[in-house]
């Protein structure tokens, strides 16, 4: 069933169009990563899904109602940021309190434990905590409030290492308890992957990949051989990036159009071997052929 | 799949108002403030005063009134409706159920509320002020009329709500679409024009003199009208982090 | 218990794997119940999805059964078939590496069949 649709979407800020003819479904109960590169309208389309901006064209639709300014939506998301504000009389327990209230779903001894685990004081003021203290104090909040749509954007900014690693689990943790979509925007590909089902990539204000994350990576693999018995092959195939040091040549390429068999390729002496989903993101948006050293060549 | 909850715009509203009056409160010590401390300056004085004297004798008479009290409370309560509508108050709404129509809404019962609360300091202020000129004054004379009638009551009251209901939409429409920030700059603009054009025929006399009663309906319904217009610019704005 | 997984291949075949390789070292015996799909991304704190596609691997090549309502469980023969598409699939694919390796470094035939024997020996 999907939780979102959104139909030739787009948004503009004056001049500027942050989102271009988006069209996509995401399915409930998935942890979903929005993936994209800074700038790219990862942020720009979230607050549009949490019906904080209205799209200039095209339609968004979630939980099969227009989000915009929706009070029956809001009640069922919560759209944690590094934004998210707490007025500034309230001690951070009576934060939990104020959660509490609104949110019908809300675990406040799950809160309790989680903010002790982190080491976070709840007599303190949220304007007191420091900044990777009050990313772990939104994520919490935002997934104890048990929403049927928990909206992510860069939780873990600010937070140290481990705490991400512990958090991750605790996302996942939450999940398995609680099902429920989790839509999470990041640039710590790497550190989430493994949650994740499905990706969404976005570049430059459209939706260049949707798709089960393994689905993902396997559609670029790297190539390892002889130049001279690569060369032949190269040529026939879409290549995202390619260098050659002394006689051996590795190539990024499309595998959907590799039609060789791996053992065919092995007798050349040409070895294939996967990439890491970060890595897939990174050749997938940048321009092709484009790289940092022909700067300083 | 999960069930989703349905929670009406009602609810929602009442939960926002319960909060917002509560962490506002301090909104209110500030008028407590702003109270007393104007109260002190005018308590030599009072709001007008005239002195006689023959012979000897110096008679002094001062009129004190709820004028100033009540002055300074429509001032802070504009203040105050706008600074309801500031970054840091809309922000706030978002970490809970929230919309903004939901927020608007609950803004404007924080202010009738606070309106209400904001005619017992007036009330409390002048009879202080009374009494602390009465008290320091050895020799005096009590002055007639220490009873407020109610009309002048609900004349404060709607007086207080329409100053801040003015703010809450001055507020507002500048978060509001782009076309309702023009058309608040140009009817800004109209009006400085047409008072520098012409100062002179600017009369609020025959405004003022009108019986409470009549003033007070005016004041309501301009008030109502300032909230409906507020709830309206809200139900179409975009969320605006600045 | 939490157990990392570091291969480069893809999660859920590693999952594939490990689940196969509890079943050869008998920790999963026939007809036992295996792990969940959420039991697996507990454990190795992947998306359930991914630790269901690899279940789906294992089901695919009938090596666990179903029991509607119950879960899965681990099918008779399934060790046997184990090891001999281990054998059959794993050894050929290894040896073909060594032997490719071997020409690269320019090692003569005897002398990778001495090294084999040598190993052999070593770890006997």
């Amino acid at each position: 069933m999907n939780i979102i649709q959104c139909e030739e979407l787009s948004k503009s800020f004056g001049r500027r169009h942050a989102l271009q003819r988006i069209t996509c479904a995401l399915d409930a109960e998935k942890i979903i990563g929005i993936i994209g590169r800074n700038g790219a309208g990862k942020s720009t389309l979230l607050n549009i899904f949490a019906g904080y901006l209205k799209p200039t064209n095209g339609s968004c639709r979630v939980f099969n109602e227009n989000p915009f300014n929706n009070i029956h939506t809001a009640s069922n998301m919560i759209f944690i940021d590094d934004q998210l504000s707490f007025s500034h009389y309230l001690s951070l327990e009576d934060i939990l309190k104020l959660g509490a209230d609104f949110y019908p779903n809300w675990q406040n001894d799950l809160a309790y434990r989680m903010l002790d685990y982190a080491g976070i004081d709840l007599t303190l003021k949220h304007q007191q905590l420091s900044k990777g203290q009050s990313a772990t104090f939104n994520l919490v909040y935002g997934l104890v409030s048990r929403c049927a749509l928990t909206i992510l954007d860069e939780p873990m900014n600010g937070m140290d290492e481990v705490i991400r690693t512990d958090f991750y689990r605790a996302i996942l943790k939450e999940y398995l308890a609680f099902p429920r979509t989790f839509l999470i925007s990041s640039h710590h590909l790497q550190e989430m992957e493994t949650i994740l089902e499905e990706i969404l990539l976005i570049d430059e204000g459209t939706v260049i990949a949707h798709a089960p994350l393994d689905e993902f990576k396997e559609q670029l693999v790297l190539l390892n051989g002889p130049s001279e018995a690569l060369a032949e092959l190269l040529s026939e195939m879409e290549v995202y990036t390619q260098k050659t040091v002394t006689g051996t040549t590795s190539a990024i390429v499309n595998a959907r159009k590799l039609f060789v068999s791996e053992e065919i390729l092995r007798t050349k002496g040409i070895t294939v071997s996967s990439l890491t989903a970060s890595e897939v993101c990174k050749y997938l948006t940048s321009k092709k052929g484009r790289d940092i050293d022909a700067i300083f060549d | 799949m999960q069930s989703l909850t349905n929670i009406s715009l009602n609810t929602i509203v009442k939960k926002q108002v319960k909060w917002k009056a509560q962490l506002y409160i301090s909104a209110l010590s500030s008028l407590v403030i702003s109270q007393i401390i104007f109260g002190v300056l005018t308590s030599s004085t009072g709001s007008g005063s005239s002195g006689h004297g023959g012979g000897n004798i110096s008679v002094q008479f001062s009129d004190y009134s709820l004028d100033i009290f009540l002055i300074v409370s429509v001032i802070w309560a504009f203040i105050v409706g706008l600074l309801f509508t500031t970054k840091a108050y809309r922000m706030d709404d978002l970490s809970v159920i929230s919309s903004r129509t939901s927020s608007a809404i609950a803004n404007i019962f924080v202010m009738i509320i606070y309106s209400f609360m904001a005619v017992i300091i007036i009330v409390s202020s002048y009879y202080l002020q009374v009494l602390g000129v009465s008290f320091m004054e050895k020799k005096f004379f009590v002055i007639e009329s220490l009873f407020i009638s109610p009309s002048t009551l609900i004349v404060c009251f709607s007086s207080i709500c329409l100053f801040g209901a003015i703010g809450l939409l001055f507020g507002t429409s500048f978060k509001g679409p782009v076309v309702v920030k023009i058309f608040v700059l140009m009817f800004m603009l109209l009006a400085l024009l047409f008072i520098f054009m012409s100062p002179g025929s600017i009369n609020l006399m025959p405004f003022i003199m009108l019986p409470n009663l009549m003033m007070s309906v005016l004041n309501l319904l301009v008030a109502s009208l300032c909230f409906s217009l507020t709830i309206w610019i809200a139900n179409k704005s975009e969320v605006s982090r600045k | 218990m939490h157990v990392h997984l570091d291969g480069t291949a893809p999660i859920y075949i590693q999952i594939a794997e490990w689940l196969q390789h509890e079943i050869i070292a008998d920790r999963l015996q026939t007809d036992e119940k295996v792990y969940s799909q959420y039991q697996l991304a507990e454990i190795f704190n992947i998306n359930p999805a991914t630790a269901g596609k690899g279940l789906t691997i294992l089901l695919e090549e009938q090596l666990l059964y179903k029991k509607r309502g119950l879960g899965m469980f681990v099918a008779s023969d399934a060790k046997e078939r184990i090891l001999l598409k281990r054998r059959n699939e794993i050894l050929t694919k290894m040896a073909q590496e060594i032997v490719l390796e071997a020409k690269r470094l320019l090692v003569s035939d005897e002398e990778l069949l001495v090294l084999i024997r040598k190993t052999q020996e070593g770890l006997a």
